[in-house]
């Protein structure tokens, strides 16, 4: 995943690269960051079903307005093999110098509980994130190994989304695992909907990452408002396995140690007749790494916290 | 037919000719003849009640994300379908066909300030792919093949079929077979090798090509495809948020 919060080898490949090839991308600000200097150095192909997607963004040097999988198959038929053994091993390399890391000791953080559901549902259950920090961990440590398995907020960014619409595909696909990754704070904006999946007795699985703060902004006040918090703090939260509950079918869980993580994330992954609430509380302090400036070019990523003042952000939100 | 039918049943009778069997929704009263119609006219689609207007919205999202099938929401008027606006605006920002079903006043109200009236054709103008106002009962089967046809095509996105309750409560004496009237709704040519044979020469000469897969990759089915692709031409592949999973995992290439 390239953009704001890629990973730091797929960022610099597109940073190195001399071709960029977009299939079904609109080439979104999150993705791209400075407009002016994405791929300046690349030759930009853009095959899109959207002709206004065409130089919204980026200018193209190719364009091809089609059904991306047609035009795919054309390619597929046409194509003749080639090796590039050189680029490969470059970019091999860059994937062992950067890897995306957590700390394991100390206290629980979101990333840990994340690719322990990811470890014990063997990357195969049906994922639906809320927004914020918790989503930019999911994307990086729930390696989902099929499309239709990700869902996630991305153009909107919208709060809330993420229970209701695990509600949604758990409907669609009864024999499936879904597994809803929600913060504290998006989490409690459409949490009414306890009621829908204890009466349709769905066996969704809710991780609560509650950090008690809206993590994503707080991790800007501290980046570039001087740390000045301001409109962040969650307090008040309610007990959610109590809350979870007290709803008539729910079974709720606990954990806030490392070393409870795997007994806790099996302990509600076998619970299935009807929802289970797995309610983690991590440390506040994490923030996501990598991270693009908004709207800085891809050269500008930090892989671990700046030790300099960083200036506001002003090419997005 | 011999019985007599009303348009909410109309409605349903073509939700179910459409493959719908669930709708993800909360009840009021510009909505009761549609609800109603879940009763007496269908026992293939369930209704799937929510606690809020934007749950149901999210979830007909969700829905549609993890089966590729339309989702389908219906509310009532006013405040009701105004709760379905962020919902709508989220499928519309990533490409996800929903159908949001909004009761409405009666017609002779429409304009009055009337008792949860809301112009939500207007309101969510910038958030819908396509939206229609029902002015006439018989409309009813054609504007929903109409609303699902533009919502599962081309580039999919959401689509608001706003039915006020004299419309839905009126007799249905209309045809289930009247031909869409899409004549401005073009759809792209397939592409032929005449297009593609310039991107193939350029990705053969590039030195450090990388594929960028994003939602659309996703949504056409194009996973088969881009995987032999890249494997043919040895290009790294990397994805957008969304994109993700598009490519299934790969030991062969060193894919970012």
């Amino acid at each position: 995943m390239i953009g704001m919060h890629g990973t730091a080898y797929a960022n610099k490949a597109i940073v190195d690269a001399d071709l960029i090839f977009s299939i079904g991308s609109r080439f979104d600000d999150r993705i791209i960051g400075k407009a002016s200097e994405f791929g300046k150095n690349a030759k930009i192909l853009h095959l899109d079903i959207d002709v206004s997607e065409f130089g919204k963004m980026i200018k193209p040097d190719l364009k091809l307005a089609a059904d991306a999988d047609a035009a795919l198959q054309i390619m597929v038929d046409l194509a003749e093999p080639q090796k590039r053994v050189e680029w490969n091993t470059k970019l091999d390399s860059y994937r062992k110098d950067f890897p995306l890391t957590y700390k394991t000791t100390g206290d629980l953080t979101m990333q840990q509980v994340i690719s322990e559901v990811y470890k014990q549902t063997e990357g195969k259950a049906v994922v639906s994130t809320d927004v914020g920090q918790h989503q930019m961990w999911a994307a990086q440590f729930y390696k989902s190994d099929h499309g239709d398995n990700w869902l996630s907020s991305g153009g909107a960014g919208t709060m809330g989304f993420g229970f209701p619409a695990g509600i949604g595909a758990q409907v669609g696909r009864p024999e499936d695992t879904v597994v809803v990754f929600a913060g504290d704070g998006g989490f409690q904006m459409t949490m009414p909907e306890l009621a829908t999946a204890a009466i349709n007795k769905l066996p969704i699985k809710i991780v609560v990452l509650d950090n008690k703060y809206l993590g994503m902004v707080r991790q800007w006040q501290e980046m570039f408002y001087e740390n000045r918090e301001s409109g962040v703090d969650l307090e008040g939260n309610p007990n959610f396995v109590t809350l979870a509950e007290s709803y008539h079918g729910i079974k709720g869980f606990h954990v806030d140690r490392p070393e409870d993580v795997t007994s806790a994330v099996a302990q509600m992954l076998a619970y299935n007749d009807g929802p289970a609430l797995l309610h983690a509380e991590v440390t506040k302090n994490e923030n996501v790494f990598p991270m693009i400036p908004a709207g800085a070019p891809l050269e500008d990523m930090l892989t671990e916290p700046p030790h300099h003042k960083m200036d506001k952000p002003t090419g997005s939100t | 037919m011999d019985t007599e039918i009303d348009g909410a049943q109309a409605l349903v009778k073509t939700l179910e000719d459409l493959g719908v069997e669930y709708i993800f929704g909360y009840s009021g009263g510009a909505a009761i003849p549609i609800f109603d119609a879940l009763v007496t006219a269908t026992d293939k689609i369930q209704l799937i009640m929510s606690r809020h207007e934007q749950g149901a919205a999210h979830m007909a999202d969700g829905y549609a994300r993890a089966t590729g099938k339309p989702g389908v929401v219906l509310v009532t008027s006013g405040p009701g379908a105004g709760n379905t606006i962020t919902g709508l605006m989220t499928a519309h920002m990533d490409s996800v066909p929903i159908i949001v079903l909004s009761g409405q006043q009666i017609r002779p109200m429409l304009g009055k300030d009337a008792f949860q009236e809301a112009d939500i054709f207007n309101m969510t103008m910038p958030v819908t792919k396509h939206s229609y106002l029902v002015m006439e009962t018989n409309d009813i089967p054609r504007i929903t093949r109409e609303a699902f046809h533009i919502a599962s095509t081309g580039r999919q996105g959401p689509v608001l079929i706003d039915l006020p309750k004299d419309v839905t409560s009126g007799a249905f004496d209309g045809s289930f077979d009247e031909p869409m009237r899409l004549g401005g709704y073009k759809q792209l040519l397939p592409p032929t090798k005449e297009d593609i044979t310039p991107i193939l020469e350029a990705l053969k000469v590039a030195k450090q090509p990388v594929i960028l897969a994003g939602h659309g990759a996703l949504l056409s089915g194009a996973a088969k495809n881009l995987r032999q692709l890249a494997e043919e031409l040895d290009i790294p592949v990397t994805t957008t948020l969304l994109g993700k999973g598009v490519f299934q995992k790969l030991t062969i290439l060193a894919s970012v």
